[in-house]
Order: C-alpha cells, then structure tokens, then sequence
C-alpha cells in the first residue's frame, strides 16, 4: 500500500512538473504577442472593459450559498455572463435554492457538480485517493470553464477552484479571483479564508474588527440591505 | 389575530432548540404570549413529535426540515427563533424582524458566536448564550419584550462597485 501511495505522489509530481513547463511556456507566448499587439500583461488585466466576463461562482453550503446568492443577485448581468456554477454534488440544498431563485437560474445557467473529497467513515488510503481525484476533477473544470473572475466565500470546496483560475493565469489568460469572508467572521477567519488571503486578487470583510487586523482586505460596508431600501 | 413564531436550525443539527420550543411548556407559554402560528424547520435533526391535545388552541402548527427557500415563514413571522446561521441573520435584518438567536454550544468551532454576539451587544437582536437557558420561561418573556434597534442599512452598490474594479468594469473616468 505504501508504494501504491509513493507511486501517486511521484505520478503527482511528474504531472505537476510537466504541467508548469507547459503553462510557462503558454504565458512566454501569449507575453510576446501581447506586445506585438503593443499591450503589456498588466494592461491586458486592467484596462477598461467593454466586453462581458465570463464569471466562475463557487457555492459552498448552507449559509455560505446564502450570502453567495445575494452578492451575485446584485451584480449587473449585462456585465457578467455567462455565470457559471459549481456546487459540491452532495449538496442538494444549494442547487435548490439556486433554482429556486429565477432571477439568478435562468434556463441556460449551467451549474457543475464537483465529487466530495471524503465522505464519513472512509478507510484514510481510500480516502487520500478521493480527496486527489476531487481535487484533480475541480482543477480540470475549472480550466475547462475558463472563467475570468472566480467568486467564493468558503467553505474548503473553492481551494481547489482557485488553484485551477491560479494555473490559468500562470497560463496568460486574465483571471482575478475574489474571496469574500462570511459575515459571521467578526474576528477571526476562517481555515480557507487564511489560505486564500494571500492568494486572491480581492479579500472582502465585513467587520472593522477583520480588516484592521488583515489590512489587505476591502472592508465591506456590509450585504445587509434593509427592504425598503431594496 | 394571533402572532406567527418561526422557529428555524437551518441545515444544522440542533435538537435542543427544536426541543425546547416544541415542549408542551413551550407551547403553552407561546399560547399564553399570542401565538397562535408556530413553524418549526428541525433540519438535519428529529421530527418534534406534538401529540394532537397539545395543538388545540392553535391555528397552525407545522414542521418541516428543509425548504428550498425559507423567505415565506420568515417573513410572515412576527418573532423568529433561530441559531446563529448568518444567513439567517441576515435575512432577518434585512426583513428588521424581531430576532431571538440560541447559540449551539455544542458545536465545535462556534465562530457563528462571534457573529451573534457582534449583533447582540448592539441590540439588534436577542442573544440566548446556552441552549438550555431555553428551558427557562422567564428568558421568553425577556425576549418577548425585547425592543431590536433597526439594523443600519449597507450601502447595496458596494459589492459590485469593489467587483466592477477588479475585472475593470467602471474604472473608464480613472483612465
């Protein structure tokens, strides 16, 4: 069994090794034809846009999907579209209440389902085995997708997704990921938010108490909008 | 008319609140208190069984453990009884309805305290601390009585203007 898992290591990071060489050399070659176009990779990135983008979102579960429908609810869908969703395929709840919301579940809105890295009671080498082919299977949607914004807020199911947006960066194509902290999180944050902090593009917090203690992130005046305000 | 109360776990497991609000004093006291509607969504816990004498007196009485969507019964609802989920905080903000949060102290990791608390000290909602202070009467009438300060609304454009900036929608009178 222990060579099995050597063997998967080593298959990993021969994998891995050939994965980057090619990655760098699709952004060598994007960078010189970027230039030839007279833009520059930063540019490319933050320029003004008039083009649609294409935006990833990542439902995690219970109130994670909650605070993730709202944010999206308000944001102008003539600028983002498509969206497409990814949703844990073991959590039938949040593709209810995405269906349930005709504003945000159209006819066309594509929603993919990504395996559990564990389910209760897995023997830990089977489990091992789950958790590199759950992650594995979301770094490749995730590429396949090709979003140009990835939007998440937890729980660990967005890791994945954003090694995958951060792999097609590498590769030269604009990709910005925003991770937005839940509204519970007054003082401290969660396991994926601190390792996702360093990692995005954009880090929302709600609490003054959170921003002064990660000063990277963008303090939210918060998503709670009363109703007669709405 | 009566009043509606809602009781709701969201997609937790927390039997000692669905418990303690479907007791026959629980009952009792929301019979003596006006309300005449209660809905209990148990989530991933035990149906609360109520045997059919306890229910008489009231309009409705109805359980369920999950809907796709909760909107309806929190709307409708005069007083909401929940754990501390934050979306169901913040819906219930928005809604500026009259909010009684438990907190799940068996749970784990508790941050949704942090949340609850945060809220509670600025009196935008009821905070019960243990889940067994539920089983004393005198902290429903507390609750019952307690007047919320409204939550002060956010600014609803703030989300997608800190969006618009990333993916450079919107930066067109900066450059």
């Amino acid at each position: 069994m222990d060579s099995a898992i050597a063997l998967i290591i080593l298959g990993g990071a021969i994998a891995a090794a050939l994965l980057f060489a090619i990655l760098r050399f699709l952004r060598i070659y994007r960078e010189i034809q970027a230039r030839r176009n007279g833009l520059d990779d930063k540019e490319t990135r933050t320029a003004f846009r008039n083009k649609k983008c294409k935006t990833l979102v990542v439902l995690g579960s219970g109130g994670h999907t909650s605070e993730m429908l709202h944010m999206v609810s308000q944001l102008d869908t003539s600028r983002y579209d498509p969206i497409v969703y990814i949703v844990a395929d073991t959590d039938h709840t949040s593709i209810q209440r995405l269906q349930a919301n005709p504003e945000l579940h159209k006819n066309d809105t594509i929603v993919h389902k990504i395996p559990r890295s564990r389910e209760v009671g897995q023997s830990f080498t089977s489990s091992f085995i789950t958790t590199i082919y759950a992650l594995i299977h979301a770094i490749v949607l995730t590429i396949q997708i090709r979003p140009e914004l990835v939007l998440c807020n937890g729980p660990g199911t967005c890791v994945p997704v954003i090694l995958g947006a951060w792999l097609i960066r590498m590769a030269g194509f604009p990709c910005q990921f925003l991770f937005c902290e839940s509204f519970c999180r007054v003082e401290t944050l969660s396991l994926t938010g601190k390792l996702l902090y360093p990692i995005v593009d954009c880090f929302i917090v709600h609490w003054q108490e959170l921003h002064q203690k990660y000063p990277k992130s963008h303090l939210s005046s918060t998503f709670v909008v009363n109703q007669n305000q709405q | 008319m009566g009043r509606t109360l809602f009781v709701t776990v969201g997609t937790t497991l927390f039997d000692k609140l669905v418990l303690s609000t479907s007791s026959p004093e629980a009952l009792q006291w929301m019979l003596a208190n006006g309300f005449t509607r209660v809905i209990i969504q148990y989530g991933k816990g035990v149906e609360p069984s109520i045997p059919k004498d306890q229910a008489a007196g009231f309009e409705k009485i109805e359980t369920y453990r999950f809907k796709p969507t909760l909107e309806d019964d929190m709307k409708a609802a005069d007083m909401i009884i929940s754990h501390a989920g934050a979306g169901t905080v913040m819906e219930a903000m928005r809604m500026e309805k009259h909010l009684v949060v438990v907190i799940n102290t068996l749970l784990m990791d508790n941050h949704q305290a942090e949340l609850a608390n945060a809220m509670g000290s600025r009196k935008h909602i009821f905070v019960v601390k243990e889940p067994d202070d539920m089983q004393r009467f005198e902290i429903w009438d507390e609750f019952n009585t307690f007047t919320p300060i409204p939550y002060e609304s956010g600014d609803n454009q703030d989300f997608p203007r800190i969006v618009d900036n990333l993916v450079g929608f919107g930066s067109k009178k900066d450059k």
